[in-house]
């Protein structure tokens, strides 16, 4: 028996998704992560989705979001894994990140859907990280200014390496 | 069909919102229906056209969101046969709005297509930077133009934006082609910039449009009261560089159109 129009609450609890998220203290969300999940963030946070929620019997709002960190391996000279950590590892704090690293996974930068939940309350809620990352773009190897060379020469290297780049978008297109 | 152009460079300062508005303005006085979109946050290319934001009730943040179909926010500009989808300066909503969404580019995209049949030419403003909001913009749009000033790190940004391109395209069934670069601000009494020109064309080849925009101060007191530079002194430098602009897009994207091959092949 349908009481109301469903497009209508959908809509109400998309709006209300919004709204906060529309209100959120980013810097306040970037701290949290920083010191709940010793990120070390690389970018802007950027929200992914939102939905509601009961945690511990109370009415929250799950916030999903997708930040950008640096991870590294360490690795002997025996090529054996010695550990896992961030940045903020690296920069002096003495706890690693206890994350299981894939086989061929190498330093770089990765990006991380990371989960909040916010009860209504305002108080800051138990985070879940989940350690799904996605693939980051390679832009080694693109044609970049070298301090070491002479502003002209710079520029003739510059404009030969994007012109070639030119050339192969419009024979791509074709 | 209307084609959709994107005015796109992630370098800040390199003249895209100035060549968006005055681009559109003058696709506009050659008598063909054109659309301005305005997906730069930040609604300079909004400003430009004439519109004041304060008094728009939507924009092009609820269309992104699903929550408005783009005829609805589309407004007349102070140029005769020139449109605009406007965004307004919202706290940079605009832009965390499309990064918020895993849709990504499914609504802008679909509002485009929808509304291109009405326009000659469609013409998106971009923010300075490669985020969702500009990928989604490049993966909707037909042609890329790319604005450079005489400017090194201008240049080096370009391939970045090159490497993007190449990736978006790998998902369109439509690849985005390149229209060309265009040289912006060019100081013609500074030889740097001669020389920089010089070189540029030698290796960007017919990648590189004839036109070039000089340095004109109109055009930034243009922007100042808020319109297109053609409308208020169609006769000096940067306004008449602009309209051959608009009549060279034409016939590179009417060209292609026979050979169905890119800008500058």
């Amino acid at each position: 028996m349908k009481l109301t129009n469903a497009e209508v609450i959908k809509s109400g609890e998309k709006d209300l998704i919004d709204a906060i998220i529309g209100e959120l203290d980013w810097s306040a969300i970037e701290r949290i992560f920083k010191q709940k999940h010793r990120l070390q963030i690389k970018d802007d946070v950027e929200y992914r989705s939102g939905d509601i929620v009961v945690h511990d019997d109370q009415i929250a709002y799950k916030l999903e979001f997708e930040v950008k960190v640096s991870l590294a391996v360490l690795v002997d000279r025996l090529g054996e894994h010695l550990e896992f950590q961030t940045d903020e590892a690296d920069d002096g704090s003495d706890e690693a990140v206890d994350v299981a690293p894939a086989d061929d996974m190498a330093a770089g930068e990765e990006k991380m859907p990371v989960t909040a939940e916010v009860a209504p309350t305002g108080d800051d809620a138990p985070l879940d990280t989940q350690a799904v990352a996605e693939p980051e773009e390679n832009t080694a190897g693109l044609p970049v200014v070298d301090p070491e060379k002479e502003p002209e020469e710079n520029v003739a290297d510059l404009a030969s390496d994007i012109g070639s780049m030119m050339v192969d978008l419009n024979e791509a297109s074709g | 069909m209307g084609k959709i152009i994107c005015v796109c460079s992630q370098k800040g300062g390199t003249g895209k919102t100035t060549t968006a508005v005055n681009l559109a303005a003058s696709l506009a006085l050659l008598e063909k229906k054109t659309l301005l979109v305005d997906c730069d946050p930040q609604g300079n290319a909004t400003s430009g056209v004439g519109v004041n934001k304060n008094r728009l009730t939507c924009d092009l943040n609820q269309v992104i969101d699903g929550r408005a179909a783009m005829a609805r926010i589309i407004c007349p500009t102070v140029v005769a046969g020139l449109e605009i989808a406007p965004a307004r300066f919202n706290g940079a909503t605009l832009r965390r709005t499309f990064n918020s969404r895993n849709v990504d580019t499914v609504h802008l995209q679909t509002a485009l297509d929808r509304i291109a049949s009405a326009y000659d030419y469609i013409v998106v403003d971009t923010a300075s930077a490669l985020d969702r909001l500009t990928t989604g913009v490049l993966t909707a749009a037909d042609w890329l133009l790319v604005p450079l000033p005489c400017q090194i790190y201008a240049l080096e940004s370009m391939a970045l934006l090159f490497h993007t391109v190449r990736r978006v395209r790998q998902k369109q069934t439509s690849p985005v082609k390149l229209a060309g670069v265009l040289v912006t601000m060019f100081n013609n009494a500074d030889e740097a910039d001669h020389c920089f020109l010089e070189m540029i064309a030698e290796r960007f080849a017919n990648g590189l449009l004839r036109t070039v925009i000089p340095h004109d101060r109109a055009l930034e007191k243009a922007a100042d009261t808020a319109k297109p530079l053609a409308i208020i002194d169609a006769g000096c430098d940067g306004a008449r560089a602009y309209l051959r602009l608009a009549a060279e897009m034409m016939k590179i994207i009417n060209n292609s159109g026979q050979s169905g091959l890119g800008g500058f092949k």
